[in-house]
């Protein structure tokens, strides 16, 4: 059912510290206690077990990571870790946080439990994302501090961000200066947002014009390309979608897999299992079970009405047209998510069809001018140092002692890469 | 690419005969290398069981049943082909095979039928390899294999082989010939296929149909029937990779079609050669 490698996007706790408007999960203030967290991990193992699963990844997230305690961390990697060497398994864990509630006391473990590298978010102009106090102003500032203060402590950043109207009037130049002169992070990847969870103004104006949006994405590759691709910066998607067209070996976003639901499930503090994390707080008749309730974790994904909404989707809107697309090998329909929140229901294509084939042209017109040159020159003459796919080759490099070569884009991001 | 060089080295298979058997004939065929084929995953289970794991060249599922999870964790890295049947109607299937990746090197048989070319086209985009069942086709059969033969040679997120098209593309490229027989592993020579009543025979297609000679001999005698009859064969340029594939088992059939194809491949791969030189000439004159 899920291959040789399985992903769990994990919210220990449903709680957070901030109060941004777009935000998808619907909050409660439940925390996962460290039995939870045992009786879920040998379900898991049990499952594993079953379906004849090797590796695991663990991709932590909230509510907000940073509102649990540094210590039930450790306590946590222990407890899995040991779990999993019983069984011959192996676990990788991915953190995402918005790190506002980050100090150096979580340096520790974000080097031991997570590969030394974080997953955060921002967006620039920053308009959605809020304090409690309602300032995006101040959200900014902490978000800025901390996250340069993580990298000074040596920790690798990746930010999602998400693009309003006011990313678009401002234009692709100062967006990708934001980030990469302002901040000093060199991996950050953009998403396409949508309205999930519950409603409200802010998230009633969330959709771009797709025409406008597709353009930004080819102005960013454009930015990168001439600024960022000798200098070993990520940009994704556009970056990956680049390598995928130069040799195939390029890690795409979870929205453009041929079915998320092979490749990993979400489980929240309140034990509800489902899709992911854009699902599981938000949406019950979407939840394909309980984790805490069920005996068997493999049974209750094989005979989840809901879970069988996700199995079909792909054999359901591929026959309609995107059959015919030449970059269906990339896409095959895109996002459950986003098309159920702009459209009502999952049996539609991504309503970012648009935008998606803007960014694959360009990608693929990219990569021709790199796979043109290396024909000429050889694979030198456009040489970057290799960014590399997914946490499996970040523990990798630090197991041969080898600092990685530039702080890698974590694979716990929202949107996640297969493994 | 990788799993595409795989089912080519399947595909030349060995000098010992290989049979392509129902799997409930598993056991008659101890000792003998085997291809095995069945409806149900779990019968194919049972067959890996049951045999010697090296005399199975790979396994035939000829279904496409939602859930054929049984075959992921078994027997990995032996190759799984997925037989379809009817592939307009039943490509979309193919969504349900995508762990299977991860565990086998994973080719879809298509018999080129209207339609197929969707699911040549999905099989691709899923990094599943895939083989062409040709027969003979007709006109408009024609143009959705000229449809197919651009994807595979023109779409840069085309990964995998499409044979029959992969190894007739290398052959022109290394300018060395090839049997079309032995691509669309039809050869008797060295395959032979044993229908589900227990008969021998050449190929899946050939079931039923009355064999007078030996089979072993059955391609060099057949092509050397049709240089004598000096007929199409007789001055075609692609004699050499064809062997009078296309001319059976219909004799009459008219390969303009086909030597379309061909050419199109031909025409490919002097081209790769072309751009090649010029790229060594432009390298040369930036080391200089």
């Amino acid at each position: 059912m899920m291959g040789n490698h399985f992903s769990i996007i994990l919210l220990p706790t449903n709680k957070c510290n901030v109060n941004c408007e777009y935000c998808f999960e619907d909050k409660t203030d439940d925390r996962m206690t460290l039995d939870q967290l045992s009786l879920v991990t040998n379900k898991v193992l049990d499952y594993m077990d079953e379906a004849n699963i090797k590796a695991l990844t663990i991709h932590w997230q909230g509510g907000e990571i940073m509102t649990m305690p540094v210590d039930w961390f450790a306590r946590a990697h222990e407890l899995m870790q040991n779990a999993a060497a019983r069984r011959g398994k192996s676990i990788e864990h991915g953190l995402q946080s918005n790190m506002v509630g980050y100090n150096s006391r979580w340096n520790r473990i974000i080097k031991e439990m997570f590969g030394n590298s974080v997953g955060t978010s921002m967006d620039y102009p920053n308009v959605h994302r809020k304090l409690f106090n309602g300032s995006a102003t101040d959200y900014t500032r902490i978000w800025k501090y901390n996250v340069q203060a993580a990298m000074n402590a040596g920790i690798g950043m990746g930010v999602i961000a998400v693009p309003n109207q006011a990313t678009l009037d401002t234009g692709a130049e100062e967006f990708y200066s934001y980030f990469v002169d302002d901040v000093g992070i060199n991996s950050f990847q953009v998403n396409t947002p949508f309205p999930g969870g519950e409603q409200n103004d802010t998230k009633r104006s969330l959709g771009l014009d797709v025409d406008e949006l597709g353009q930004f994405f080819v102005d960013l590759t454009d930015v990168w390309w001439e600024r960022g691709y000798h200098e070993n910066v990520s940009v994704g998607p556009m970056d990956q979608l680049v390598q995928t067209f130069v040799d195939g070996s390029g890690c795409l976003p979870c929205i453009w897999q041929s079915n998320c639901a092979d490749e990993f499930i979400s489980i929240d503090a309140r034990g509800f299992v489902a899709q992911c994390d854009c699902w599981v707080t938000s949406y019950p008749d979407y939840f394909f079970g309980n984790i805490y309730e069920t005996d068997n974790l493999g049974r209750m994904l094989r005979e989840s009405p809901a879970r069988r909404k996700f199995v079909e989707r792909p054999a359901t809107i591929i026959p309609r047209d995107c059959i015919e697309c030449d970059y269906l090998s990339l896409c095959h329909g895109g996002c459950p998510v986003r098309t159920y929140t702009f459209s009502g229901t999952m049996f539609e294509k991504d309503p970012y069809c648009h935008v998606y084939l803007a960014m694959f042209r360009k990608a693929e017109e990219v990569a021709a001018k790199i796979s043109g040159y290396r024909a000429v020159h050889g694979n030198g003459a456009v040489e970057r140092a290799g960014k590399q796919c997914g946490s499996h080759r970040a523990a990798a490099n630090l197991d041969q002692g080898e600092a990685p070569v530039f702080p890698l884009l974590p694979s716990n991001l929202v949107q996640i890469s297969r493994n | 690419m990788q799993a595409g060089r795989l089912w080519s080295q399947v595909a030349t298979m060995s000098n010992t005969l290989v049979y392509n058997i129902p799997a409930k004939q598993i056991d008659a065929y101890g000792g003998h290398n085997v291809i095995v084929r069945s409806t149900e995953p779990a019968e194919l289970v049972y067959s890996i069981w049951r045999a010697d794991p090296k005399a199975i060249k790979f396994i035939q599922l000829l279904s496409t049943p939602a859930d054929s999870s049984v075959l992921e964790g078994v027997a990995e890295a032996l190759p799984v082909e997925i037989v379809l049947k009817n592939p307009a109607a039943e490509y979309v299937q193919l969504y349900n095979y995508t762990n299977l990746i991860d565990t086998h090197p994973v080719r879809v048989a298509i018999p080129v039928l209207p339609g197929f070319s969707k699911a040549a086209k999905l099989a691709v985009s899923l990094n599943f390899a895939v083989k062409l069942e040709l027969q003979q086709p007709d006109s408009l059969l024609i143009e959705e294999l000229a449809a197919v033969l651009d994807l595979y040679l023109h779409r840069s997120s085309v990964r995998q082989a499409i044979e029959p098209f992969h190894t007739l593309l290398l052959s022109f490229y290394r300018q060395e010939p090839v049997s079309l027989w032995e691509v669309a592993e039809e050869d008797p020579a060295l395959l032979r296929y044993i229908t589900d009543d227990g008969e021998e025979t050449i190929c899946k297609r050939s079931s039923g149909e009355k064999l007078d000679h030996q089979l072993g001999g059955f391609v060099p005698r057949f092509g050397e029937e049709l240089i004598s009859e000096r007929a199409e064969c007789h001055d075609c340029e692609f004699f050499n990779r064809c062997g009078g594939y296309f001319k059976w088992p219909d004799k009459n059939y008219k390969c303009d079609g086909v030597k379309r194809l061909f050419r199109t491949l031909q025409t490919a791969a002097a081209e790769i050669h072309q751009d090649l030189a010029t790229m060594e000439l432009a390298e040369v004159q930036a080391q200089s």
